[in-house]
């Protein structure tokens, strides 16, 4: 969680939307405030309730314009984390129908202060996939890895990326050249085994290294020296491999151990057994008063009652 | 164990951060403004594990500002920032519809005005075809993070399973066992690096769908054994969540009860150093305000979450903390009360409308004929 910085409101030339010439037709949506007693109450700044109220009246209006984007920027350098605003930004985006580029570099920046925000990643994302165009990830990963070798998201993005555009090339590469400089970088060592995981036939002594090198053994003192060797001698050859096309035995990501079994369960739902023991009890008493006439019925039925 | 042997600095200032935190909250935590519901669970999450949620005085104001926040569709969300928006932008996000029932049970509250039908259709429509959870409707939040497996993993746990079938949870459970990395533990997607957090996420879904140390257990022997192997390996002064990546101070939680629910007949003592785990916590005790640290280091403050999850962290290493539901054990009880309450009244059958319409029906119709059926069997059926 880190601590949004303050330097939006240390702007002098700042204008509250309510000040605004352009936005004088608009009427702020300020909710009423009818609950004395909320809880982690925030001191809002009058910045930040004027955007929320102007971004309300914008919602309502169903506005999709120039201006309605960059109320959504305002809005977003005061709280990244509202999914709702850069749900609304998307829409805005796919109305305008405009080009992207400008909404990369915006994200880039956002990103690189806030390389651990759920939404811009995922806002990242979609961008990628309405472009249909992952070629501009792998540097934007990059950048951030300068930052945060092994920032979680960043790592994730990259092999969203490379799976859904098939950019595997040269990425057994660039983790094994950051295995060299950081051996014990496990993120490196997770990409390198997806990339070939998803690549390349491996056989099963070379996947068990991967299985039980990383993350359980580590922090055994032979670990670095051991896996240097690996990347030195035998990746070189999975890399040879990989750029050949070798395709055999392409795995999908496979579990380790017993496959899994489920039982079925079943659960008994007793109101639906009470459903039908009255529908089928309907049905044989409308048996009962068709089959008055029938011999056998009636036969069935007095020894039933004499029993009873 | 009590809070006060932990050592973990002064008491009183911690219940006092935390109060500060259910009060009032600087401008510069704008950012916090949607999930403050998650906030608040922390915060009386963390009074709860120090003993000090009695102490709350207006307990029902906390509990009406909670169902303020809950959708008519189901769900809550995390504020009234996210609340009021129009119908087809505002959507309840399922961390606060968790962090909503966490507030609510730690208050005391019987979650009697929670509409649970909704709430479970609600989640229903979350869910993925393969299995994963979304974080919110329609895809406004990223659908594959683990911890809404989690949420909803425990909201079905304690609402009922009614709109969730055995498909459901089939599905569901293959998709956490795919989230398994190389090294056993989980990650957020399909291949993605093992990490504790998620680990820990991953084995208490495994336990909420009964499929962990069961009949129906998925993870073999070998394979817990390697996740302890995996949790144990994470202590380095503290407890970490990656190899190699530094200590941080709520991977005591998520770390120490992965380990837990790997291997429930675990004593922490004899795998982990209760002690170097102890002296990491107490370092990063903020002095100045109360709370605990995420890294001892000069420039950091103490925060909600790390203070939440140390605390919780320390529970779980000393036994005082049931790990999949991140409460203390004194509160086993509410939550089994509540879950035997949810499934008596069979709310969580489906009780819409309708059905309720023609269960109304047939009951009438089969008494109306039950009454004809006398009727027609006054006469001695012996009479010729």
């Amino acid at each position: 969680m880190s601590s949004s910085s303050d330097d939006y409101s240390d702007e002098d030339s700042y204008i509250l939307f309510k000040d605004r010439e352009d936005w004088r037709d608009v009427i702020p949506v300020n909710p009423e405030d009818n609950f004395e007693h909320e809880v982690v109450r925030i001191a809002y700044s009058e910045d930040f309730k004027d955007c929320f109220d102007y971004f309300r009246a914008i919602c309502e209006k169903d506005e999709y314009s120039e201006r309605a984007l960059e109320l959504t920027e305002e809005c977003i350098k005061r709280n990244h984390a509202n999914y709702s605003v850069w749900e609304y930004r998307r829409r805005i985006l796919k109305k305008l129908g405009k080009k992207l580029e400008a909404e990369y570099d915006y994200t880039q920046k956002m990103l690189r202060r806030h390389i651990k925000n759920f939404q811009i990643w995922h806002h990242r994302q979609v961008l990628c996939e309405w472009a249909n165009d992952g070629s501009r990830e792998k540097a934007m990963t990059e950048l951030i890895f300068k930052q945060d070798q092994k920032n979680y998201h960043a790592w994730q993005h990259r092999q969203w990326v490379v799976k859904r555009f098939g950019l595997y090339d040269g990425e057994i590469d660039f983790a094994r050249e950051l295995l060299i400089k950081d051996v014990y970088n496990n993120s490196a060592w997770n990409h390198l085994h997806f990339c070939i995981q998803n690549r390349v036939a491996i056989s099963d002594r070379q996947n068990r290294h991967f299985r039980i090198g990383v993350g359980n053994f580590s922090d055994r003192p032979e670990f670095g020296r051991q896996s240097r060797q690996f990347l030195s001698a035998k990746s070189e050859k999975i890399g040879e491999s990989a750029r050949s096309g070798d395709r055999r035995n392409r795995g999908k990501f496979h579990r380790f151990g017993k496959p899994i079994i489920i039982n079925s369960m079943t659960q008994l739902n007793w109101s639906a057994v009470l459903y039908h023991v009255q529908v089928i009890t309907i049905i044989i008493l409308f048996g009962i008063n068709f089959s008055k006439e029938n011999f056998w019925l009636r036969e069935v039925l007095k020894k039933t009652v004499k029993f009873y | 164990m009590k809070i006060e042997e932990y050592g973990i600095g002064n008491v009183r200032s911690h219940v006092r951060y935390f109060r500060n935190i259910l009060n009032v909250l600087p401008s510069r935590y704008s950012y916090l403004d949607s999930q403050r519901l998650v906030i608040a669970q922390f915060a009386l999450g963390g009074l709860s594990f120090l003993g000090a949620i009695d102490q709350l005085q207006n307990k029902e104001e906390f509990i009406e500002w909670i169902y303020s926040l809950q959708s008519p569709h189901g769900g809550f969300f995390g504020s009234k920032i996210m609340k009021e928006l129009p119908s087809h932008l505002a959507k309840p996000h399922i961390a606060s519809t968790f962090a909503a029932v966490q507030c609510l049970i730690l208050l005391g509250d019987e979650l009697d005005r929670i509409h649970i039908p909704e709430l479970l259709s609600w989640i229903k429509s979350l869910m993925n075809p393969d299995g994963s959870f979304q974080g919110a409707a329609d895809a406004s939040e990223p659908t594959d993070l683990r911890e809404f497996t989690y949420c909803a993993a425990f909201l079905i746990h304690i609402f009922g399973t009614s709109n969730f079938s055995d498909e459901d949870r089939k599905r569901a459970v293959q998709y956490i066992i795919s989230c398994q990395s190389p090294d056993t533990a989980f990650g957020q997607v399909p291949g993605a690096e093992g990490h504790g957090a998620l680990t820990f996420c991953a084995l208490a879904s495994l336990k909420f769908f009964g499929c962990l140390h069961s009949d129906e257990g998925v993870l073999s022997a070998a394979e817990l054994k390697r996740i302890v192997r995996f949790c144990v390996n994470r202590q380095s002064e503290g407890i970490h969540g990656r190899p190699h990546k530094p200590d941080d101070t709520c991977y005591t939680f998520w770390t120490c009860a992965a380990l837990k629910l790997a291997q429930p007949s675990i004593d922490i003592s004899e795998k982990l150093d209760k002690e170097r785990v102890l002296s990491f916590v107490r370092s990063c005790v903020d002095e100045n305000i109360g709370g605990i640290k995420k890294l001892n280091a000069k420039n950091q403050y103490a925060d909600a979450t790390h203070s939440y999850f140390a605390l919780a962290g320390l529970g779980v290493i000393f036994d005082d903390v049931m790990p999949e539901y991140m409460l203390k054990k004194d509160l086993t009880k509410r939550v089994l009360r509540i879950r035997n309450r949810v499934k008596e009244s069979k709310l969580d059958s489906s009780n819409s409308l309708l059905s309720r319409a023609g269960n109304l029906a047939l009951s009438v119709s089969f008494a109306i004929l039950s009454v004809y059926a006398t009727y027609l069997l006054r006469e001695p059926l012996t009479s010729a």
